[in-house]
């Protein structure tokens, strides 16, 4: 919105007081700082007022604003009002000393600042209450052991905290002292010890978190019914202890009551069901200008690729994807820092469930030397600080594990279930569901689909309150989505994202993804439920649905139902209600040819006009012209909008297949750029995945400066979005290797392979300038956007050394 | 006692503006304007206000909106469902309660207000209005409609953030300091 009328019948300064502080505690931090200069009215309410310390204890802290030299008063002011986002940066930037000033002397630095983490650490411990204690994350070992340890610093001040006499108390501390220490590499009995010790203390302090790792540690020596009592205690604090919650339904789940009914037991397991949040994705994108639903695809994708090649838990993967949803939801992000915050939302999600860690540097290296360290340094602190310290929420595993006992479920179908949740958290579409909701749903479809008897027991019924009708949306739409190639993002050769299915392949989890299952309709018919346009309903948007859905079809259904038994020979149209305003149509062609070619094939198929262009390779296209029509207007009405803000990736990514319609038409204007990619590249099979795609973006930018005739040096790329096209990619690249160095040798012999010219040299020095600048700088784009080409044929020896410089000069912060 | 107009959510209310337009609401309709809700709700089961309600503080037209933005809103229902649940897991499980150790209380700042995304409609709402804003925020603030209040404090934040002083000043007519 411009500028405000100026014939407006009250003015911004007649507003009262009350309404102007409400509207400056919508400003972040250093904008509120700003408004005291505007007129001395607004100075007296930001300074000096019953409303001021509010307004500063409440502000956010932007995505940008990391403490400096320039900023690090008025951070620390709102520090000290108690604002837990600029309390939790603070911290971090001492405890790596990342943007803070030094401390007096050279061999104090880390004592100093280590002083000062624990300080800010504290206090925003103390302030966060009711939740999870979450410092221990920074300051878990493993320490340095070739100098001061920063961290380790800070451990022992905490220590000092807690056992002095004249301190505030603070019982979250004891929690994360314990913790720290339960984390020590070697895993010594002293050191056990030592944690058991600090958790007694916690719980004697009244720190629920404290009493559940003791309960966890005593469970064995204990009576059953005991210890059942005990942990329903730990459970009925204030304070929400999301394991415990899960420990007590798992056994509750398992017949254990401990003293209780049957009833009363599963009615508390319908409690946790009904509390369970819902997975947000959908939401994610009205808040997010640059970043799109694709995008999003590839880089967990990715997330799942690095995941598994650190074989981390299913739990921490969900985490890491429920950190990056949450953080999606609450700030804006930019495109070239998507990879940063993947990769550092799986960093934290390593710290706080997984035993072997990533440590910084190797998140770093990671995404190929895209981001160094200090950056995810900072988006760790960006993450903790956004979320306020809310590191844990449930997700679907926590709620699968839970079910999966109240059924004594299989390995087969746990991992089928394991394996159909992880597909799910890649989609939006499941953003409307809750996570127990998709978790019954994942069980449902797995047992239904190994034809197990009774796939939803009445136990299940009873214990989680969901019924197969609740669940019936879910399931078809878990089926279609992740037991079908329909949704899956492929990048612009045609080539399918599937790292979750490539994990499930393997037999740790039974082979599970290369099974071939009962088809859509055998599966529905298993179901029990019948379809809805069969049912008699006066509901309207089920009249509506019904209207959509001809009588031909259904006579198509019978027929289908019959004949076709698996469902990779199938056509399968995946006719699934996806929510009140329609259902989403989609044919799916991608079974009938193989990929490359799809795009080829259906561009000649169709026609300018809307309304012929869906009568493609799909017989189930035919059939629904009426419907299809208006559904699809409102379709392109959507597209359209999307495509206008993000023209560049709409010429490098093919359209979604799963999403939207497979409608090859005039308004795709980017789409020739990838034809021609699709084209050039039909003939050479990938041989590894990670060769392909090194191929694969070095032919994008290849094609996308042919197509704009100019050579790839004269090509100004947009600011800020090639980069992560780019890094995207060749962090793809760099997983399928063991170590940097060979990395970098294959890179170079693929490049010598494809006839590139020799890569340029980009200037690692002074890339941190170039970074920090190029963001804001408008007249400068240009030059950015050629460093940016470079990087992504960077020289990655020139990188390596220059890590290696980095490591050295970092040397004395640990990791 | 059970009117049928009981079953439609109470009788009609008749709101006077400060320039004397007179609206006809019903009493849900109404009950938006959390400053009359206690009013209303002393009303009882009265069929009909004779008094009509003097709204001073709020121009007629500007009165008509906020009227049209509360009968949308109680079609909808749309904020209402967003509310978070209220209780968690926790309060339930009837066992005795657990002795805590004293601990001593801190203040806890009040975190921000959840980011605000208006609704199409809302949206819709907020851009026909945009020529005089501040007399809806007065009439919001004086009406205690929280949600609207959130939504055109949050606008007017938007055109705050990251201008400088001088930009501000010119953006919202602000005098230059002497």
């Amino acid at each position: 919105m411009d500028e405000m009328s100026c014939h407006a019948v009250t003015s911004f300064m007649d507003l009262p007081d009350e309404v102007l502080a409400h509207i400056l505690s919508y400003l972040p931090l250093l904008d509120l700082y700003n408004t005291r200069l505007v007129s001395a009215r607004l100075c007296d309410l930001v300074e000096d007022s019953r409303y001021s310390h509010t307004l500063w204890a409440s502000a956010c802290l932007e995505s940008t604003t990391w403490p400096s030299y320039r900023n690090l008063s008025i951070i620390e002011r709102a520090a000290r009002h108690g604002n837990i986002e600029a309390l939790i940066k603070l911290a971090v930037a001492y405890l790596y000393s990342q943007g803070v000033p030094d401390g007096p002397g050279k061999g104090t630095i880390n004592a100093f600042n280590g002083q000062k983490a624990s300080n800010y650490l504290k206090r925003a411990e103390s302030l966060v209450t009711h939740r999870q204690p979450f410092s221990w994350v920074f300051i878990r070992p493993p320490f340095a052991t070739t100098c001061v340890c920063c961290k380790a610093c800070v451990c022992h001040n905490m220590k000092n905290h807690c056992i002095s006499p004249n301190k505030e108390l603070i019982p979250s501390l004891f929690y994360v002292v314990g913790k720290a220490m339960s984390h020590y590499e070697n895993h010594e009995v002293e050191e056990r010890r030592q944690a058991y010790q600090w958790f007694k203390q916690g719980s004697l302090h009244g720190c629920p978190y404290s009493s559940f790792e003791n309960w966890k540690t005593e469970q064995c020596f204990q009576d059953e019914v005991q210890s059942v009592r005990q942990l329903r205690k730990i459970v009925t604090s204030r304070d929400t202890c999301i394991d415990a919650q899960f420990e007590l339904g798992k056994l509750y789940a398992k017949g254990k009551f401990g003293g209780i009914t049957r009833f009363h037991a599963y009615q508390y397991v319908q409690q946790i069901v009904r509390s369970s949040p819902s997975l947000l994705s959908a939401s994610i994108y009205d808040a997010q200008p640059d970043v799109n639903e694709e995008m999003v695809f590839i880089l967990l994708d990715w997330i799942v690729e690095v995941a598994e090649m650190k074989s981390f838990s299913t739990k921490t993967l969900h985490l890491a994807i429920s950190l990056i949803q949450r953080y999606m939801v609450a700030r804006k992000l930019k495109r070239s820092r998507l990879q940063l915050l993947g990769v550092t939302a799986l960093l934290l999600a390593a710290r706080w469930t997984a035993v072997p860690i990533i440590t910084i540097r190797e998140a770093a290296w990671l995404t190929d030397n895209t981001y160094r360290y200090d950056e995810v340094v900072c988006m760790m602190g960006e993450i903790v600080s956004t979320l306020h310290g809310e590191i844990q929420k449930p997700t679907v595993p926590d709620y699968l594990e839970m079910f999966e006992l109240l059924v004594n479920a299989d390995k087969k179908s746990s991992c089928l279930a394991a394996y159909v949740s992880e597909s799910a958290v890649l989609f939006p579409d499941f953003g409307r569901y809750t996570a127990a909701q998709i978790a019954a749903g994942c069980l449902l479809l797995a047992r239904v689909l190994l034809e197990q008897e009774l796939p939803w027991p009445s136990a299940l019924v009873e214990a989680t309150g969901l019924t197969v009708p609740d669940l019936y949306h879910c399931t078809s739409l878990l089926y279609s989505k992740c037991l079908t190639d329909d949704g899956v993002v492929t990048d612009y050769r045609g080539v399918k994202l599937c790292a979750i299915k490539t994990r499930y392949s393997d037999e740790r989890f039974l082979c599970i993804s290369e099974m071939e299952f009962m088809n859509y309709y055998m599966m529905k018919d298993k179901l029990g439920v019948r379809p809805y346009y069969q049912r008699r309903s006066s509901n309207s948007s089920l009249l509506k649905y019904r209207e959509l859905v001809s009588q031909s079809f259904v006579e198509e259904f019978d027929a289908q139902s019959l004949s076709d038994v698996s469902f990779v020979t199938s056509p399968l149209p995946p006719i699934v209600p996806s929510s009140a305003d329609g259902y989403s149509p989609r044919a799916s062609i991608d079974s009938f040819v193989p990929s490359p070619i799809i795009f080829e094939d259906s561009n000649s198929c169709s026609s300018p006009s809307p309304s012929s262009s869906s009568s493609s390779s799909s017989p189930t296209c035919e059939r629904q012209e009426r419907p299809v029509h208006s559904i699809k207007k409102e379709r392109r009405k959507k597209k359209e909008r999307r495509h206008s803000s993000n023209k560049l990736l709409s010429s490098s990514l093919p359209l979604l297949p799963g999403i939207e319609p497979l409608v090859i038409s005039e308004e795709t204007v980017g789409f020739n750029s990838s034809l021609m990619v699709t084209q050039r590249n039909v003939h050479t099979p990938p041989t590894s995945r990670r060769k392909s795609l090194l191929q694969h973006w070095n032919s994008t930018i290849k094609a996308s400066s042919n197509h704009g005739h100019s050579p790839i040096k004269a090509n100004p790329v947009r600011k800020g979005q090639r980069r992560p096209l780019s890094s995207l990619a060749s962090s793809h690249c760099s997983l399928s290797n063991v170590s940097p160095v060979c990395n970098h040798e294959e890179g170079e012999a693929e490049m010598n392979e494809r006839g590139l010219e020799p890569p340029h040299v980009p200037r690692p020095a002074s890339s941190r300038e170039e970074r920090e600048d190029g963001e804001r700088s408008v007249h400068n784009h240009q030059h950015k956007a050629l460093q940016v080409e470079k990087r992504a044929f960077s020289d990655q020896n020139l990188l390596l050394t220059h890590n290696k410089r980095h490591r050295s000069f970092k040397s004395n912060n640990c990791m | 006692m059970a009117s049928p107009a009981k079953v439609t959510g109470g009788g009609k209310l008749i709101l006077i503006s400060g320039d004397g337009e007179r609206h006809e609401v019903s009493r849900e309709t109404a009950k938006i304007f959390r400053a009359l809700e206690t009013m209303i709700e002393s009303l009882g089961d009265k069929e009909e206000l004779v008094e009509p309600i003097p709204l001073p503080n709020v121009s007629g037209s500007v009165l008509g909106r906020m009227i049209a933005w509360s009968e949308h809103h109680v079609t909808t229902c749309s904020f209402s469902a967003e509310a978070p649940p209220s209780s968690p897991i926790n309060s339930e499980v009837p066992v005795q309660p657990v002795v805590r150790p004293k601990v001593p209380k801190r203040r806890q700042p009040q975190f921000p207000p959840p980011d605000v995304v208006p609704t199409a409609w809302e949206k819709d709402f907020l851009e026909r209005n945009r020529e005089d804003l501040y007399d809806l925020l007065l009439a919001a603030n004086y009406l205690d409609v929280k949600r609207l209040m959130d939504l055109l404090c949050a606008r007017v934040a938007d055109l705050i953030k990251g201008k400088d002083p001088a930009k501000i000043r010119k953006t919202f007519h602000v005098p230059e300091p002497s």
